[in-house]
């Protein structure tokens, strides 16, 4: 067990040098990060003179080593818009990230796991349909269309709460219910077909020939077993929210969070500050793969059998 | 003393888009205190569908039991409600299953799979439980019970796990056990242990065996009385000896034919039978072994033939005086 983590942080290094990696090829390589940083009618002696001035003319292999040297430490230079180091600016928003994330994994959750559970054990009944319609609702409804209805139909229609902004819990609702819409879909879906490939296996009838009353052979055999592929599914889940629903949901609703850091970033082309946001993007990634498969292996206790 | 079980014409049927599945057709039989029942038939005849039905274990929907008695210690198991069924369940009545591989919960440990059945049933206390467990699987011969009662059904092959499946059916010393095709999945020489478990066990506990099986070489040293099922119904009902020796059905004298003896000198070529079962959605009107029978008259087209006497304990449902003997008659084609 030990040794199946030590291999995930191995390999969890080397998604992250690679995501860094990546970043600076489209940011410093593909592109051009003087010209981005300068107004574009500068003439072309001031533009030369900033690219030796910031060692962008040096050969790209020498760049990478020396880029890739700052950035193992965690220095992405100085973010170019605040002229303070990148990353702790990056860093600033996680909280506000992780609230919204985690509410909304909550909600998804809490709400998805027991709806899924009672529509598998009814395929076909008017509930199950009833689940199944708006669980495929929730994953079909683009954010960048559910995000400005939400704030039309509850903040600019009905007044109920504020369109946008950062504070109270007021603000926290919109987003959450935004953030919370698709995984909440996948979790119904996810659950309902594994409670009813579940309940059809041969230890449920032997459970049920032991004289254990439905709803025990329900919780005690039935649920371990088919919560495995939820917790897989949720995970990912989680690692979309935190890593790409909140871009557009934070956007839209003013919220100060990694998403909303790295939309700035973009905006105001602040390269150090995309890469730095980027860099804190894959970690958060990582980490919550590696919390998952700590989970996963607490649940599943024949993981060390495999 | 009347019977321990007594079943009046158990019906069961399945609801598919097809139609509906006549997978049990008005059966009928009794089974005695301390006896073994042996249930034989090829696959889809009805037998585990039987079988399940008694404990109401069939799922609904699609399945449902439309008519019958199960009577079992004068109470009819089919109208009592169902914490009176689950009352009876793995305490009175208990079953193992065809596919030791798939009929243990792998994400449970084994040993709390059996205690389970002790504290529902008879009320211990976890820690007496789990003692008990461990006692139930040296009963069946598991080496080292007590270092094995926190291992998963995955560190088991799969004779070891039908052993755990009966120390867990045995638990409350039940009356009657209900084995579906229990070694069908199993090797040989591991078929031959688990029959003689049962076998050793079940002398033991005094209780009634209703062993459900293909195999007409395991009903032959294990049982006493047979049932030879067929399309959903009881073709014939025999003590085993007088089955093997005087078999009075076509399909009996079919099966028998096609299984190879070691107790005669000059071994027969061994036969088929031609044909297949028949849909058991669109059932026939007459006898459902028409089609495939080779003492077939008209007459059989008539109804479907319900069992008669033919002999002391011997009953068969043909309306021709068969026996291996008789030659087919010459009108088929």
């Amino acid at each position: 067990m030990l040794r199946l983590l030590l291999k995930r942080a191995v390999h969890s290094f080397f998604l992250i040098t690679a995501v860094v990696s990546v970043v600076f090829l489209t940011t410093f390589v593909i592109g051009d990060p003087v010209r981005a940083l300068l107004p574009a009618e500068t003439p072309e002696e001031i533009v030369e003179k900033y690219r030796e001035e910031r060692g962008f003319n040096r050969p790209v292999l020498v760049q990478y080593i020396d880029y890739m040297s700052h950035a193992f430490v965690g220095d992405f230079g100085d973010s170019w818009w605040q002229r303070t180091p990148a990353l702790p600016i990056a860093l600033r928003p996680l909280p506000a990230t992780f609230q919204l994330g985690i509410l909304a994994m909550t909600l998804a959750t809490s709400l998805g796991i027991p709806i899924g559970v009672y529509a598998g054990m009814k395929p076909g009944s008017w509930a199950d349909r009833l689940a199944t319609v708006t669980s495929l609702l929730g994953v079909s409804m683009p954010l960048i269309w559910l995000c400005p209805m939400l704030a039309f139909i509850f903040a600019v229609t009905l007044g109920l709460l504020p369109t946008a902004g950062y504070g109270s819990w007021q603000h926290m609702v919109l987003p959450t219910i935004a953030l919370a819409a698709l995984p909440l879909g996948r979790i119904v879906q996810i659950t309902r077909a594994s409670i009813i490939d579940e309940l059809v296996k041969q230890y449920v009838t032997t459970a049920r020939a032991k004289g254990l009353p439905y709803r025990r052979v329900l919780v005690q055999h039935v649920l371990r077993n088919a919560l495995l592929p939820v917790i897989t599914v949720s995970g990912w889940e989680f690692v979309l929210v935190v890593s790409g629903y909140t871009i557009i949901v934070e956007a839209v609703f003013g919220w100060p969070g990694v998403g909303w850091m790295l939309f700035s970033a973009i905006r105001i082309r602040d390269v150090p500050l995309l890469a730095a946001t980027a860099f804190v993007i894959a970690v958060v990634v990582v980490a919550i793969n590696f919390a998952i498969d700590i989970l996963y292996i607490i649940v599943n206790p024949l993981i060390r059998y495999e | 003393m009347g019977p321990l079980l007594e079943v009046k014409n158990l019906q069961t049927q399945f609801v598919t888009k097809e139609g509906i599945v006549r997978a049990v057709n008005n059966i009928s039989y009794e089974l005695n205190t301390g006896e073994t029942l042996g249930i034989v038939g090829e696959s889809g005849c009805g037998k585990s569908v039987g079988a399940l039905s008694l404990l109401r274990l069939i799922p609904s929907p699609p399945g449902k039991i439309v008519a019958g008695e199960i009577l079992f210690d004068g109470i009819d198991l089919l109208k009592v409600h169902e914490s009176e069924i689950e009352r009876i369940r793995g305490n009175r009545i208990a079953m193992i299953f065809q596919d030791p591989m798939t009929s243990l919960n792998p994400m449970m440990p084994i040993g709390r799979q059996i205690s389970e059945s002790l504290e529902l049933h008879l009320k211990m206390t976890k820690k007496a439980a789990r003692a008990k467990a461990i006692e139930l699987l040296e009963m069946v011969r598991i080496p080292s019970a007590a270092d094995r009662i926190d291992d998963y059904p995955i560190q088991f092959s799969g004779g070891m796990r039908q052993r755990v499946m009966i120390a867990m059916a045995l638990s409350c010393n039940p009356q009657i056990l209900i084995a579906d095709e229990p070694t069908t999945a199993l090797d040989v020489t591991i078929q031959a242990q688990i029959t003689d478990l049962v076998n050793r066990l079940r002398e033991e506990i005094g209780m009634a065996v209703i062993w459900i099986t293909h195999d007409l070489g395991v009903v032959a040293g294990l049982t006493d009385r047979v049932i030879v099922m067929y399309a959903g119904r009881i073709v014939e009902e025999a003590p085993v000896e007088e089955l093997y020796e005087n078999p009075r059905h076509p399909y009996t004298i079919g099966l028998l034919g096609s299984v190879p003896r070691l107790d005669e000198e000059r071994p027969e070529k061994l036969t088929s039978i031609e044909g297949m079962p028949p849909d058991m959605i669109d059932y026939p009107s007459g006898c459902p072994f028409y089609a495939r029978c080779t003492f077939r008259i008209d007459r059989c087209l008539e109804s479907p033939p319900d069992l008669r006497e033919v002999g002391p304990g011997h009953k068969a449902a043909c309306i021709v005086d068969v026996t291996s003997s008789t030659l087919p008659t010459s009108g088929i084609s």
